[in-house]
Parts: structure tokens; sequence; C-alpha cells
């Protein structure tokens, strides 16, 4: 199990490496570069753009640029933003914790209404419920969530008369401010989730409710309750878990649109911004932040996986 | 009648929806259990023997009891509350099942699937349950009980699985056990432990057995009494020395015929039934057998003949049988015919 | 007794010429992560024209390996494998394909190894298109043929396998085999799914066959009775090795390694004229042990309720007893010494 979890750590690291690399690579070879996006229409000499191109290092082989960031990077130092020359890692942290608490309660928020809507379909099979749940899950799972997120704030503007304050709070300052805030943007992004786990688990339930370990538990006259809330379930998640990892990745890149529709100072509003600035060090920063958020994720999973199956766990016959 | 039969299943349907309109996998199905007795139902595919065992527990999954009565302890099981089946499952009526690798929980220990059983009816503290589920798997002949009740099932043979079944069928000390096809999924060597187990644990519990089968050599060693099922109706039944030796409908013959045994000569063809087995949906009209009946007559393919009773507990879905019958007007399909 | 020794030592009834098809010693190992499973260790076998040898063996016992190490749908870890005097191993893959038309396996699962999308004729007549053996009116007439060998009509040819029961199916999967116009067929469980009224037919119809064409069967099964009806000799296997050989009859009316015992014994009793007296046979004991890592010494010494000292550490070699009986156990050994002293 240990020598398990350290190989899926071992390959985060390599994956880790290789995106950092690509996207460094590729946002050099996107045309126009931080430089001649911050003196257009100053007429600042040329001499004056390659001086700075120069301060940045940009005039480098792309290469030499990779192997200085690199040995930065391994004492912790990801460079300065090429515009306020705020260290990268500073800029970053102050706007870690929105994304973060974002991502995890709208993760939070679609699992648990997906395995909600999903249970209550795979028992009323057949049925108007069973039917309506699955009409509302496909609605949702087509639907982007920045749709979902403008749909709802034009239905609680025009029928309550209310939209989110426009400014981000701390929770702990201000939990009321904090949460009306969140509300609507943690759903909007867990919807697509919620769709989809509802989907997965409604199917792996009904596969499960027909297997004969399940017929073995209804005929020792077990509650039909615990028959789907213990049995089937717990059988059920294995698949759901699977989705999970999926699911983190659409939530990620929610992010950056809901962020800037919410005015969020988070993450996802930093790499939008950069990104149009070419300011690459912020780039990168976010980039191996977002694959790091990513791995952790995957191994996460696959520890949950042991934790549900003990086939995984202990491997094979002790007989 | 010394006493009232345990279980008694009368005129059974059971039906299942197919996109062709429904179906009745078993069409007045009647067969008595008494207490401590072992009944074998035999069938081969299609015949609904396993059918109608899943159908007395309220198991089946898409199908439904459509008419007929199952009377355990003078008890009327069909259209009996959801809740009163489940009380009785388990409890009083217990089932074994054919594929012992898919029918535990691969998430649970075995133990926690016998505390599951035990707790299920009554009231009982964890340890306490934990300590009997020790000594439930001792009982089944489970090596190192104390140890493989920690154990979860994909880290046991097959044989031990089906072990495991048969404990946590034990856990109420059932009045009736239903095995459906207990061995065909296991090796000659491990059935033959197991159906050693199943005879011992009956003797000790002075449970009755019905076992749903599809091999007569497996009749021949466990069972009393023997129904003989083919496409859905009861051919044949009674006493399984009677049956197996002298048996009177001409598919059971056929089918004890066709099994090879040790003295099949092999310089001969094997005594074959023609055609294949039909499905429920397309059994013929008349009797069912009659299109591979090597006896059959003009009448066979008109009307289903009724189950004759040859004399008190043989019976015989044939025409065959009529020549001994008054004339008469014909007897409709599922009544009982006596003899003279 | 050197292997080489063993393995020409055969039944003499069946000696007199070239067997069709031979394998000596084979082993197979398969490597997986954490463990090496010998599921074939040392099985000679060799099968002489127009007869069938029988394969019985409880699951772990490496039958359905030996049957895929024949065709050479696997390669062997070692030993060889001839067909028609022609090392099966050493031969080009254009060879190969050569030979493959003459040997072809049926299996057990007839809806399943059928392609559902697959109409009769294309099923049968995909070996004649693969061989290159007829196309055309010359393909459909030679799949009629085919149909009608084994029972089946021309009206069948342009069904899907769902639309036929398992026997049928079977019957489609035979006559597939038949396409090429083998010498040599392997009958992997090929009854053991069908219902006994269907089972009877099939194997009629796999007699019938094997002497209106002079087939050779490798039949495997678990059924002692159905392969004791359809083999001239049977050989049982225990975890990879051959334990005892010879005519099915015999065998089992009077088995001699303890193995061959515990499993004719373990069989459910069927005899319609005995059913009252129901014989009280011994249970066995114990179950297979992994072929990952089975036991040293005898394989079966663990269950075998006549081990000896001797079988804990030394494996017994398979020998000749009597007529064309061969047994791998020391209790003969121990008899051959003392009546040879």
């Amino acid at each position: 199990m240990i020598g398990y979890t350290l190989r899926r750590l071992g390959y985060g690291v390599v994956v880790m490496c290789l995106v950092t690399i690509f996207v460094f690579v590729i946002m050099r070879l996107v045309p126009g570069d931080a430089v001649s996006l911050q003196l257009q229409d100053t007429g600042v000499s040329k001499e004056a753009a390659d001086a700075l191109r120069a301060e940045f290092g940009l005039d480098d082989p792309v290469w030499v640029q990779l192997w200085e960031w690199l040995a930065g990077a391994v004492r912790g130092d990801l460079g300065a933003s090429f515009y306020n020359k705020e260290p990268v890692v500073d800029l970053f942290l102050a706007r870690v914790p929105v994304t973060v608490q974002l991502g995890l309660l709208a993760m939070l928020v679609g699992t648990a209404l997906g395995l909600t809507v999903g249970i209550i379909a795979a028992v009323t099979r057949g049925s108007v419920t069973d039917s309506a749940l699955r009409v509302f899950a496909v609605a949702f799972l087509s639907v982007p969530n920045f749709v979902v997120a403008l749909l709802l704030l034009t239905a609680f503007a025009l029928w309550f008369a209310w939209s989110p304050p426009l400014v981000y709070a701390e929770p702990t300052e201000d939990f009321i401010g904090w949460a009306q805030q969140m509300a609507i943007p943690v759903f909007a992004l867990g919807t697509g989730g919620m769709a989809a786990v509802a989907r997965l688990t409604r199917s792996s339930m009904l596969e499960s409710l027909g297997s004969d370990y399940i017929r073995t538990v209804r005929a020792k006259g077990v509650r039909e309750r615990t028959v789907v809330l213990k049995h089937s379930l717990r059988n059920s998640t294995i698949a759901v878990l699977t989705l999970l990892g999926l699911e983190l990745a659409t939530v990620l890149g929610g992010t950056v649109i809901i962020e800037r529709m919410f005015g969020l100072p988070g993450t996802g509003q930093l790499i939008y911004q950069a990104v149009l600035d070419r300011d690459y060090p912020v780039v990168v920063a976010c980039t191996i932040f977002y694959a790091g958020l990513f791995v952790i994720t995957i191994i996460l999973i696959d520890l949950l996986y042991a934790l549900v199956d003990p086939r995984i766990r202990t491997g094979k016959a002790l007989s | 009648m010394p006493s009232p039969p345990l279980l008694e299943v009368n005129d059974l349907y059971v039906r299942f929806p197919t996109p062709a309109g429904p179906v009745n996998a078993v069409a007045g199905v009647s067969f008595t259990v008494s207490a401590g007795e072992t009944v074998a139902v035999v069938g081969e595919s299609g015949s609904g023997k396993s059918v109608s065992s899943l159908a007395l527990l309220g198991l089946l999954g898409s199908g439904n009891i459509s008419a007929g009565s199952v009377l355990l302890r003078d008890e009327e099981l069909v259209g009996a509350a959801p809740e009163r089946l489940r009380q009785l499952r388990g409890s009083e009526l217990a089932m074994i099942f054919q594929n012992p690798m898919s029918s535990l929980d691969p998430l649970f220990t075995i133990g926690d699937q016998l505390v599951e059983a035990l707790r299920a009816h009554r009231p009982m503290a964890r340890r306490a349950a934990r300590a009997r589920a020790v000594e439930l798997l001792r009982e089944v002949g489970l090596p190192d009980p104390e140890r493989r009740v920690r154990a979860y099932p994909h880290e046991l043979s097959g044989g031990q699985q089906q072990r495991v079944m048969v404990a946590i069928a034990l856990t109420c000390e059932p009045a009736l056990l239903i095995a459906d096809e207990p061995t065909t999924a296991l090796d000659v060597t491990v059935e033959a432990q197991i159906l050693e187990l199943l005879r011992t644990m009956q003797r000790e519990h002075g449970m009755a057995l019905l076992l749903i089968t599809h091999d007569m050599a497996v009749v021949a060693e466990m069972a009393d009494r023997v129904v003989v099922m083919y496409a859905g109706r009861v051919v044949e039944q009674g006493p399984v020395a009677e049956v197996l030796r002298s048996p009177r409908n001409p598919y059971t013959r056929a089918l004890i015929d066709s099994i090879p045994t040790p003295a099949t000569p092999r310089d001969q063809p094997m005594p074959a039934i023609a055609g294949s087995v039909p499905t429920p949906a397309e059994a013929p009209a008349g009797c069912r057998f009659h299109p591979r009946c090597p006896s059959v007559l003009d009448r066979c393919s008109e009307a289903e003949p009724p189950l004759y009773e040859l004399r008190p507990g043989r019976a015989s879905r044939c025409w065959l049988h009529d020549g001994a019958l008054r004339a008469g007007p014909a007897p409709a399909a599922g009544e009982v015919h006596h003899v003279a | 007794m050197s292997p080489d020794a063993v393995a020409s030592m055969s039944p003499d009834a069946m000696t007199s010429e070239a067997p069709l098809f031979e394998a000596r010693d084979l082993v197979k190992r398969f490597r997986s992560r954490r463990s090496v499973v010998q599921a074939v260790n040392g099985v000679s076998l060799r099968i002489p024209r127009g007869r069938t040898v029988g394969l019985v063996g409880e699951s772990g016992s490496g039958k359905s390996t030996v049957a895929r190490l024949a065709l050479r749908l696997l390669d062997p870890t070692s030993g060889q494998v001839t067909f028609d005097g022609e090392d099966l191993l050493r031969a080009s893959r254009g060879r190969m394909q050569a030979l493959r038309r003459r040997m072809q396996i049926v299996f057990q699962d007839p809806l399943g190894s059928l392609n559902p999308r697959m109409r009769v004729l294309d099923a049968v007549g995909e070996p004649l298109a693969v061989h290159r053996i007829a196309k055309g009116s010359a393909r459909v007439d030679r799949v009629v043929e085919l149909l009608e060998r084994v029972g089946l009509r021309s009206g069948d040819l342009y069904k899907f396998s769902h639309q036929f029961s398992g026997g049928q199916a079977q019957r489609i999967g035979i006559a597939r085999a038949l396409a090429t116009d083998p010498d040599l067929i392997v009958c992997d469980e090929a009854v053991s799914a069908l219902d006994v009224s269907v089972q009877a037919q099939v194997l009629n119809l796999l007699k019938r066959l094997q002497s209106e064409l002079g087939l050779s069967y490798l039949f495997i099964a678990h059924d002692l009775n159905v392969v004791r009806y359809m083999a001239d000799e049977v050989c049982v296997m225990y975890l990879g090795e051959i334990v005892e050989r010879g005519d099915g009859d015999t065998l089992f009316a009077d088995p001699r390694h303890p193995y061959t015992e515990m499993l004719v014994s373990a069989v459910p009793e069927f005899a319609p004229e005995r059913a009252d007296g129901r014989a009280r046979r011994s249970v066995p004991r114990g179950e297979p042990a992994s072929p990952s890592s089975p036991p040293p010494g005898c394989r079966f010494h663990p269950r075998c309720p006549k081990a000896m000292e001797r079988c804990r550490e030394e494996a017994p070699a398979l020998r000749g007893v009597a007529d064309g009986r061969a047994v791998a156990c020391h209790l003969f050994d121990a008899g051959r010494e003392a009546s040879a002293r």
C-alpha cells in the first residue's frame, strides 16, 4: 500500500514537471509578450523595450529561461510578476484560499446533491420521479456553469430583488456576507458535477441492486434502507470516486470564469489576467498549482478506493 | 395426512414483462414441503425452477406472482406485506445461491455479513453476535474461524464462500432452507463437501431443504421427493427412488436416459432428446414437451394434459395416463385427476 | 526414469502408428507482478489419428492451458509440440497459418464465442475466407454442407446467433470448426454449458463426425462421465500435472491414484436402479492449492489420505503400472520395487 502510494506520488511529480515545462514553452510561443503589451501606445523606443526584455530575461533562448526559472523554483523562488514586480509566491498565496474554498465547496455540494439525486432515482426506477430527476440531470449536464450562474443571478434579481455583494469578505470577518457571495458561484460550479454524479450513481446503484450479493442481503431479511444505503451505495461509490477526479478538472476550469463574474479574488482571476498580459511567471505558477491540486486529488482518490474496496487493499487470497 | 406441510405452493404463476408482452415463466406449479424433509425441484434451463424459489421469498427482480398461493405454516405469503416477507426471510426461510463468489458483498468482512444477518431479526449486542458468528463458521467447517471472521470474501475459495453462505442461512435456525443450485459453480470434490455439509446441517437443525438443481445425480443423493419441471410446468413428482427408477412421464424418462453414467456403453450413441429446451416465451401449445416427445399422440398438440395423480404422492402430466381414466370430458389443465 | 522414457511410454495399443499430435514435457508458467503461476508442469500427451484423448480435472488443474498450448495459441515455457510429425514450436508464421487449418477449437460458451452481429453464413464461412479456401457461391455451398452435417438447415444461413438455443449455437461452433477440414479438434468444455438433454445430442454429433471424418479430439471437461463416454484414453490432471492416465472404463472403475479415487468418489452417485440404496461415500478433504504456490513433493500430498513421508519431498514420476495405465504416485513405486525384489 505504501509502495503503491509512493509510486503514485512519483508519477504525480513527473506529470507536474511535464506540465510546467509545456506551459513555460507554449506561453513563449504565443505572439506578443509582456513588454510589447505594457509599452504599446506609449511611444517608448525599441531600445528601452529591449532593455526591459533583458531585465525580465526575455531575450535569452527559451531553454536558458527555463533553466534559470527552474534553478529559482527549487529554491522556492517562482520569480516576480512582470507588472507590479511583486513576488509571484506572495501574489499567489493571497488568492489561493478563495479558489480552494470555492472549489471544495462546489465539489462537496455537487457530490452530495448528486449522490442524493442518484439514490432517489435508482430506488424509484421507472417512476415519474426517476424520469424527472434524469431530465433535470441531463439539463444541468448540458448547460455550462456560467450560464447557470447567469440564470441564477437573473432569477434572484427578478423575483427577490436580491443580488450577491460585489466585494469579497473573508468568512472569518463577515460570514453572512461571505456566504451570500459564495452561494451562487458554488452552486453554479457544482451543478455539472452533480448531474454527472447523479447519473453515474443511478446506473451503478441499479447494477448493484440487481446483483447477487444484494439478493443475499435481502434474503437475510435486512431492511431495504440498509440494503440501499449500506450495501448498494457503498459498492456504487467505487465508480463515483473515479468521476470525482474528472469533476475536479471541470470545477477548476469553471473557477476562471466564475471568479471573474462574481468578483472573487481567487487564482482563477489571477491566471485569466496573467494570460492576457503574458505575465509568464504568474501563469506558470498558477499552472503548477492547478496541476498539483489535480495530482493530489487523484492520489487521494486512489487511497479512497483502497479504503472502500478491500480487494485493492489486501491483494489476493490468503487461503 | 399426518401433519400439515410446512410449505404449500398451490397453482403458482410467475409472470415476467418482456418486450413482446408478459410471459409466464412458471405456470400453475404446486408442491409441498414437510418439516425436516428434502424436496428437490429439478429441471433444465427455462423450466422455472429457480424463478419459483425466488418468488417464494419475494426476491424476484422484475417478475411477479400473478396467481396462486404460497402457504408457510398456513400463512399466506402471496400478497403479504413486504415487511412481513422481510421478517420471514432469513428467519423462517433462508436461501443459498449458485454462485458463492458473487453472492457475498465484496466490501464487508465475513463477520460483518454474519453479524448483520444475526441482528436483522433479533436484538443482539454486537459482541455477542460476533462470538456467535465465529461459532457458526466453526459449525460449517470453515478452518480457523477466529481469523476468517475478519476475512473478506475474495480471500476465501469458492467452497469456503459457500460454507459462509450456509452459515449465514443458519443464523436464525430457519424452518426451510432453499438451496438454488448450491454446487453448480463448484468443483466435484468441493461439491461433495458442500452436499455433505447440507445433509449434516439439515440433520442437526431439523430444517426442511428445498433443493433446486439441474443435476439428477444430486437429486438422487440428497432428496426424499422430487418435482420435475419442464417449461414452467410440473411434469412429474413423487418419491426420488421411484421417480428415478421408474419414471412415468416421457420427459423424465428421456432426461434420465440422456445422463451419461459410468455404465453408458461407449460404442453406442447416447439416448438424446431431439430439439431444444423452449424458453418460456416460445412454449408450444398443448403439452409443452410434445414436439420433443418420443411417445407423442395426436391430442398432445391440441390440449395440455392435466397432472394425473397416479397414486397418493405420485403424479405425472401426460395423456398416456388417460387410458386408465374412464371416458369423460377432457379435464382442464392444472387440475389434478385421480387415476382409478 | 528419464522424462523421455516416460513420454515415450504410452498405451501400447496406441503406439502402432505415429500419432497425429504429440506434446512432450509441456511447461507453462505465467508471471504476474507478485507471483509465478505454474499452470502446466511437465505434461506429455499423444493423440493417435481418429482417436480421442480426454482431459479431466478441477479448476486450476491446467487443462484449458494445455488446450491452448496444443494449438499454439500460447507458447510453452518449455517442451515440444508436434503435429503430424512437424515441430509446431519451430514452424514459421506462414507454415503455422497452414497448420492452423488442420487444428480447430470448440469453446464452452457457444453464444459468447459467436459474434452476435454475424450471420451464420459469415460465422461459419469466416475460416473459409481467412484461409482463402472458398468464396462467393462456393463458400455458400460449403457452409450449407457444413450446416447439414451438424444437423442444422440451410434455412438457418442468414440468422444471427441469438436466434439459436445453446445447443444449436454449439452446432454452429462445431460447423465453424469443421470448415477448414481439420484433423484435430480441441473441445474445451464444449458441452459443459448445455442442458443435459441437449448435451447428449452434441456428444452424439461429435462421435458421428469423428467416425465420418476420421477426426482426432482432445476432449476437455470436468464431468468424468462425459469424458469417459467420449475418450479412448483419459488423463486426470491435478495442479498442472497428469497424475493418472488410461482407458476410461478401467480408470474410473478401478482408480489407482488417490486423487482419481477422490474424484471418482466425489461424483454424485447416479444409478437409477440403485437410487434407494444410497451409498455413504467418503467425503473428499481439502481444496486444491493455488497453482502459484504448489506444495513441494507430490502436489497432491496435503489432501492425500495415503500420503507418506516421501510424498512431502519427492515428486513422483508418471510410470506405467498395467496395460495402458500410468500413475504418478509413490505408492506404485513401492509396489514395483517390492515385486521386483
